[in-house]
């Protein structure tokens, strides 16, 4: 079985996305106040972002998730009700931080059925312990005043005018913070009366919750629809009972909302079942949904009760009575599996038909539930309506009104290929071969036709730029870095962002991800000094890693820079020649070029091998994953001054500049970061092998000749080597002469995977990554110079 | 079990012979484009062309089934299949109609893995129905 809900895989994608931006935030937030102050909307941030957790996770049935959650939450909403209290901060950031690795790590994992999910009951055990503690520890602080308004005569003031309504609402024992339940009561009544006063009369005291659960909440409104006061009050989260309070004391007593369990309906077809769910089933209205969504294959939904699931009864009705579905199904028994098979589901029972004495049981059932309907909550659409609205309103307040939507790749994908599609029609369309015989009158149809190459070039424009996004993102998770090192490691480093708000397209700032990350560990862990090494050598700055973004024709250029020790070439080719790395003689290094023996795979100076950096692994890695996407890697360091590594990559890794040539009448596109010299070659430099290969000689250096005709085996006649053209390509590692026919043209082109149909045929590994829609609708094929010489036997410079 | 389709079959011609697609997976019915053509590939892979900014893989259908070469004229065209969410173009010879029938007159085929899978006939001609599937060598 897969981790979570069968109904919830739609959702999974939203979830790791949402949580995972949220788990940023935390860590942003986490990370800001650890050395400074927590403020209160600090606190409710992160009290929002567990409880948004919690809830998400116990929807998609992740139980361990929404428990670990529920725990910090727990522990924050002792914080928040007592900002003050002195508490073991250290343990408190720990916590937290830990918190959220796991989840994070549990949410990579979540696809993948092969780990089972993480059981944190342990860790859930320290957090309870530390929530206690905290508990314990606001007891002591703050006595407990007297709750005030026991009584219920205090209520009344005796120059209250007539009209002046009096309403109790009592939460349930189990509420864990009744002020800030009354708070949204009093938002969400906002649209239906006006609220003079309330005992207690201020919310935001400490002794408020004291207050609510001693005496209940009293709120005095002046309204023209107590009906519709009562049930938004009896709508509102925790709460038991409202009922209004008249002068003499007459109370009505609110009747509770009768689960008026109606007896299946007699109709032909029409089975009837009876779900119950586990006690320890987080959210029951959840689950049901998902088991009615999960139905609506197997036949046609007569009933459920409770009918309404997004109410806040519907949960406790559930829990009382079960979850009642009648479907008319064309398989009852299939139905009865599907429903077993559900999520937290105890029992299923399906439920014989209604025999008569039942039906009149409904019948009496109803009218009762009618004359409960002014406290009850009306089923009603119409009456739902208002009630909705001021709840939502309550909710979007606290949240902060976002202005960011988020869309899938896939659907902005497609809409850049209709812009594209759109502008090649467009020309098409104006530059038509039938417009020829009007013309000399088209003066009208000309300037609409370039009002619509303005339009459409813009909308070009504006659809590219919704897919760049700030590299910030990249950079902020580097903070977080940052810290623990610095924690373990004792170094002090400050991290400084420049320039973060520069954009690159998506896929670019989440390839940086990785890289970054090894280059600012070994920034922080080879290239920042100790503190007191730093001190021995006199440098009074403090420790520094700057991370800095910005563009340089048409790149995006990262750089990592840090003030710490600086690399010694003479080292690192000593340790080099050691290793047996080196593919030159030593003499012919530069500088430059021993900077660069970092990013040779099997290379790594710290003597020892530390939790962060130092296993050989790493800066090679990097390398390959920047230059995988078209970047290149430029190292520079001043011994004693630091270092500085800079990346440069394509602003959009689908958009490249190729070269069209032409071979043996095909045309093709070469990416031109793999050519490094375009040239005829001459006679003389032309060497024929014995066994036929042909060779050339450029600048020294020997390479072969590939010819695209051959190698894409596209068949013509042989050209004369010195009458096509030759491209010195060089890519990962490997070198050698890609011979075509002609030169056609320079252009960039927007990468298209060939389709899946195509996949037998392997073309990728024989050196065809993709193709490419020019812009008069023609195709064009890309070749990957990197396979297509590996795949040609090409060997690269150390021989692999 | 009942075949889902909207019961209607899109016929066309190849070397005198009627074959059919079910309806249901054909998406488009478009003229011959420019087709460009992919190296390395069966001699039945046309190559690719642009069908509204997609790049759709073009076979040749007579190719594909080990036929001699048919003759295209003006009235030949290429026929658009989804292919479980791949879109293939079939080039054919020429289209016919689209034609109801029902699924009881369909005399399956015993041959397994064929992309034959049965035998229908539709106004005193043999059709031979396609699985698209299997045509596309997907599997």
């Amino acid at each position: 079985m897969s981790k979570f809900d069968a109904g919830m895989e739609s959702m999974l994608d939203t979830f790791v996305f949402e949580s995972t931006e949220l788990l940023e935030n935390l860590d942003e937030i986490l990370m800001r106040t650890e050395d400074s102050e927590l403020t209160a909307d600090d606190i409710a941030e992160i009290f929002r972002v567990m409880h948004t957790i919690k809830g998400s996770s116990a929807m998609m049935g992740l139980k361990n998730m929404s428990e670990l959650a529920h725990a910090v939450e727990d522990i924050y909403f002792v914080i928040r009700e007592n900002p003050d209290l002195p508490c073991d901060r250290p343990q408190l950031y720990e916590l937290s931080f830990t918190t959220s690795d796991y989840l994070k790590n549990e949410i990579e994992n979540l696809e993948d059925d092969s780990i089972p999910l993480t059981d944190f009951s342990e860790f859930i055990e320290r957090l309870h312990g530390f929530a206690k503690y905290l508990t314990d520890l606001s007891k002591g602080e703050a006595a407990a005043p007297p709750p005030a308004g026991g009584a219920q005569d205090s209520i009344f003031s005796p120059d209250e005018p007539e009209e002046l309504r009096t309403v109790k609402v009592t939460f349930s024992d189990t509420c864990m913070m009744p002020s800030i339940r009354a708070m949204v009561l009093l938002n969400s009544l906002g649209a239906e009366a006006e609220v003079v006063s309330t005992i207690p009369p201020d919310l935001e005291a400490d002794s408020a919750d004291d207050a609510i659960n001693a005496g209940g909440f009293i709120i005095k409104v002046f309204c023209d629809d107590m009906d519709a006061v009562l049930s938004v009050l009896k709508d509102g989260v925790d709460v038991v009972s409202c009922e209004e309070v008249k002068r003499p004391a007459a109370a009505v007593p609110a009747p509770e909302a009768k689960p008026a369990l109606p007896a299946g309906s007699s109709e032909e077809g029409v089975s009837t079942y009876l779900v119950r769910f586990e006690d320890s089933c987080m959210m029951p209205a959840i689950r049901a949904m998902v088991l009615v969504n999960s139905l609506v294959k197997e036949g046609e939904l007569v009933k459920t009760v409770p009918s309404d699931l997004e109410k806040d009864e519907a949960e406790e009705e559930i829990v009382k009575n079960g979850f009642r579905i009648e479907i008319k199904a064309r398989d009852p028994e299939e139905v009865l599996e599907i429903l077993k098979d559900g999520l937290n589901v105890l029992s299923v029972e399906k439920l014989e038909a209604a025999a008569p004495e039942k039906k009149a049981e409904t019948a009496q059932a109803a009218p009762s539930q009618a004359a409960a309907a002014p406290a009850a909550p009306a089923p009603s659409a119409p009456a739902a309506a208002p009630k909705a609205a001021p709840k939502k309103d309550a909710g979007g307040g606290s949240h902060g009104t976002s202005s960011i939507i988020s869309v899938k790749l896939e659907k902005l994908d497609r809409l850049l290929d209709l812009v594209a599609e759109i502008v090649i029609t467009e020309s098409g369309v104006t530059s038509s071969p039938d417009l020829k015989q009007f013309s000399g009158s088209l003066d009208r149809f000309q300037k609409s036709a370039r009002e619509l190459k303005k339009l459409t070039d813009e909308l070009q424009d504006v659809v590219m730029s919704i897919r760049m996004v700030p590299v910030n993102t990249a950079f902020q998770k580097m903070s977080r870095v940052v810290r623990d090192m610095n924690k373990t490691l004792g170094k002090n480093v400050n991290l400084v962002f420049v320039g973060a708000d520069t954009e690159a397209d998506k896929s670019v700032v989440d390839v940086l991800g990785d890289p970054l990350m090894h280059i600012v560990r070994n920034a922080v862990d080879h290239g920042i000094e100790t503190p007191e090494e730093r001190a021995a050598a006199g440098k009074t700055e403090p420790a520094t890693v700057t991370l800095s973004a910005g563009y340089e024709s048409g790149e995006v250029v990262i750089s990592c820079e840090d003030n710490g020790a600086g690399m010694d070439p003479k080292k690192l080719l000593a340790k080099a020649k050691k290793n047996g790395i080196l593919t030159k003689p030593e003499s012919e290094y530069t500088d430059a070029d021993c900077y660069e023996l970092i990013m040779t795979a099997g290379f790594s100076t710290n003597e020892t091998v530390t939790e962060y950096s130092g296993r050989g692994v790493g800066m090679d890695v990097v390398r390959k994953n920047i230059e995988s996407v078209g970047g290149k890697m430029l190292i520079d360091s001043e011994l004693g001054r630091g270092s500085k590594f800079t990346i440069r990559i394509p602003l959009s890794l689908s958009i490249i500049d190729v070269l069209g040539v032409k071979a043996a009448g095909t045309e093709l596109s070469v990416p031109i970061s793999s050519v490094k010299e375009i040239f005829r070659a001459d006679q003389g430099q032309l060497i024929q092998d014995p066994g036929g290969t042909e060779l050339i000689m450029i600048r020294e250096k020997c390479l072969r000749v590939i010819r695209l005709s051959d190698a894409f085996e596209l068949g013509g006649e042989k050209l004369p080597l010195d009458q096509g053209i030759m491209l010195y390509c060089s890519e990962g590692g490997r070198e050698a002469a890609v011979f075509a026919d002609e030169l056609l043209s320079d252009q960039q082109v927007v990468v298209k995977p060939l389709s899946i149909l195509l996949n037998k045929y392997d073309l990728k590994r024989k050196g065809i990554s993709g193709c490419s829609i020019l812009a008069d609708g023609s195709i064009t094929l890309i070749t990957d110079i990197n396979e297509l010489l590996r795949h040609n036997g090409v060997r690269t410079a150390d021989g692999s | 079990m009942a075949r889902k389709s909207a019961d209607q079959l899109l016929t066309f011609s190849c070397n005198d012979q009627i074959y059919a697609f079910d309806i249901v997976s054909v998406t488009d019915i478009i003229e011959v484009p420019e087709i460009t053509r992919l190296p390395m590939v069966a001699e039945h892979i046309l190559g690719i062309m642009n069908l509204r900014g997609k790049v759709v893989p073009v076979m040749d259908f007579a190719g594909r089934m080990g036929f001699p070469a048919p003759e295209y004229d003006e009235h030949s065209c290429i026929i658009v299949l989804d292919c479980e969410g791949s879109p293939l173009g079939i080039k054919v010879p020429r289209v016919i109609d689209a034609e109801a029938y029902d699924d009881y007159d369909i005399s399956p085929s015993p041959v397994e893995n064929s992309c034959i899978t049965g035998y229908i006939q539709l106004r005193g001609r043999r059709v031979s129905i396609i699985d698209c599937v299997i045509l596309s060598e997907k599997r």
